[in-house]
């Protein structure tokens, strides 16, 4: 899919992200990590054409991307089915199910809880059937319990209907937990890519994010020791 | 229950404008009207009834255009006065007629045009996509800015300000042209209207045109807000307050929803207020922006201290 190769970016006289080479895989997860300032945002950006790279070539974007941030507006009281029905008619049933929406279909936006938002907002972004989901931070004022509902709901949905995700994740250990790729941003905007269980490399994170980690576990029930 | 609620207000509105037919300086008896008095007729047809179709309809633009512009720029505290939109277009309205005083009787048709023209400077010229308060106080000071210019150029001019009391039926006519215009490109925008309510930035990634939508809008509202202006003058904050009231009578509407709404309070305000311009201090005759003004302020203020949750940033 989206292929990125020796990717220069510049904020003003700033170099933020520098030679970044990477190969998105299609239909599988990333997540996006990095110490802050890294340049994860910056990278987003380039995804969305919101910024463009002064070197190097982005190929291979797809034509249907859809974006969940951290915090999305919406300027009207919609209810969930309003937002879900904003681009297309038909709601997908067992999707609003695995959601935990399908009693709040008729609930407006505002009176939901932050955690069933980011997931009416999940919907939303799946109405669209986009082949990019690109989500950043998506989990930052969510709770805990919803924090893992929401990870566990996209991977579900994304084994379902196959569709590539790339997320910014604070939380290593959710990044680790619910991807199938990471890629790894550094302090001077470097990126490292590579298969979750080639990433796992205690030194090499440590190093990255200037925090010492005594233990890395990759496997499906979400555990990373920190020091 | 919306449904009532608009019924009710049209109402409403229908007893003000019986009532603003028959009273002022000089009160029209029904019984006289009835009996086919020249007189009376006389007075209803050539000096009460365009100033009440201007108050009206004016009315309704305000409102109107106060709500479109809040959707279309997402930002609940703004109106075409606080943007300054139409002090610029009052001070283009004025420039034309010190430099063509010809065009006085085309006043309202230049006021339009004039609104396009600002509106088209504005989006261009005028820092846009700031926070919500940053967007009013450079409004506020865009209007200061024309306000000084409009003083200097009508300063050795003596031209008279707008005012109700000399509208005329080429004016109403003028008038609900270009209504009837704002109200076509209203129509082709309408559809894309419900995309507002989410950011900028997931518009642009469903790839809908929002450029096109936004341009027809601001047409829309320039060319009202000009017309609106050369026969009214500037009225500041009520742009931005109608929408409130309506909002306040039907919560957990969409903004779309409430374009009817906010158009009868306009014309409900607007009436009222004009009677009561002609006839508190009668024979004399108050500016009908004055009382606007009076009532404006104080209410633009309680607006803005109810609604602080979503109102800031």
């Amino acid at each position: 899919m989206l292929q990125l190769k020796d990717v220069d970016v510049y904020r003003g006289d700033q170099q933020v992200l520098s030679k970044v080479t990477a190969d998105l895989r299609p239909q599988q997860i990333t997540s996006l990590i990095g110490p802050n300032g890294s340049g994860k945002s910056t990278l987003l950006q380039l995804l969305t054409k919101a910024l463009e790279p002064r070197r190097g070539v982005i190929t291979g974007r797809p034509l249907s991307i859809a974006l969940l941030a951290q915090r999305n507006e919406l300027h009207e009281p919609l209810t969930v089915r309003e937002l879900l029905t904003m681009t297309t008619d038909v709601i997908d049933d067992t999707v609003v199910a695995l959601l935990q929406l399908t009693a709040l279909l008729e609930t407006p936006m505002p009176e939901l809880s932050g955690g069933q938002q980011q997931l009416a907002w999940l919907g939303f972004v799946l109405q669209q059937q986009p082949e990019l989901v690109i989500l950043d931070e998506p989990t930052t004022y969510l709770d805990l319990q919803y924090q893992h509902l929401f990870l566990e709901t996209l991977r579900q949905l994304q084994q379902q209907r196959q569709f590539t995700v790339i997320m910014v994740l604070h939380d290593l250990t959710q990044a680790f937990a619910y991807s199938d790729q990471i890629w790894l941003l550094n302090d001077h905007g470097q990126l490292k890519s590579g298969a979750v269980a080639d990433m796992a490399d205690v030194d090499q994170l440590s190093t990255t994010f200037k925090t010492p980690l005594t233990d890395v576990i990759v496997n499906q029930q979400h555990l990373i020791v920190h020091a | 229950m919306k449904q009532l609620y608009n019924w009710i207000l049209g109402g409403v509105l229908l007893i003000s404008i019986i009532i603003a037919m028959l009273i002022g300086s000089t009160t029209i008896a029904i019984h006289d009207l009835w009996q086919g008095n020249t007189q009376a007729w006389h007075m209803l047809l050539t000096y009460r009834l365009p100033r009440i179709i201007i108050a009206v309809v004016g009315g309704a633009i305000l409102g109107g255009s106060g709500l479109l512009l809040q959707i279309v720029l997402r930002n609940r505290l703004i109106d075409a006065s606080i943007l300054g939109i139409m002090n610029g277009t009052q001070f283009v309205t004025i420039g034309s007629l010190v430099l063509l005083p010809a065009s006085l009787n085309w006043h309202v048709g230049v006021g339009a045009l004039g609104g396009i023209l600002i509106m088209i400077g504005w989006r261009l010229f005028i820092p846009q996509n700031r926070p919500r308060l940053q967007m009013v106080l450079i409004g506020i000071a865009t209007a200061m800015t024309f306000q000084a210019l409009t003083n200097i150029a009508s300063e050795g001019f003596g031209l008279p300000l707008p005012s109700l009391s000399t509208v005329t039926w080429a004016d109403v006519m003028q008038l609900l042209i270009i209504v009837v215009i704002g109200l076509m490109l209203l129509i082709l925008a309408w559809p894309n209207l419900k995309f507002y309510a989410l950011s900028a930035q997931q518009v642009r990634l469903l790839g809908f045109n929002e450029p096109r939508t936004m341009w027809l809008i601001l047409i829309a509202v320039g060319i009202w807000t000009g017309a609106l202006t050369a026969l009214l003058g500037v009225v500041f904050f009520l742009g931005a307050i109608l929408p409130q009231i309506a909002r306040l009578m039907a919560p957990r509407t969409k903004s779309q929803q409430l374009l009817p709404a906010t158009m009868l309070w306009g014309s409900l305000l607007l009436i009222n207020a004009d009677t009561v311009a002609r006839t508190i201090l009668a024979p004399k005759e108050l500016a009908t922006s004055a009382v606007l003004l009076a009532i404006s302020g104080p209410l633009f203020a309680v607006m803005l201290l109810k609604g602080s949750r979503h109102a800031t940033t």
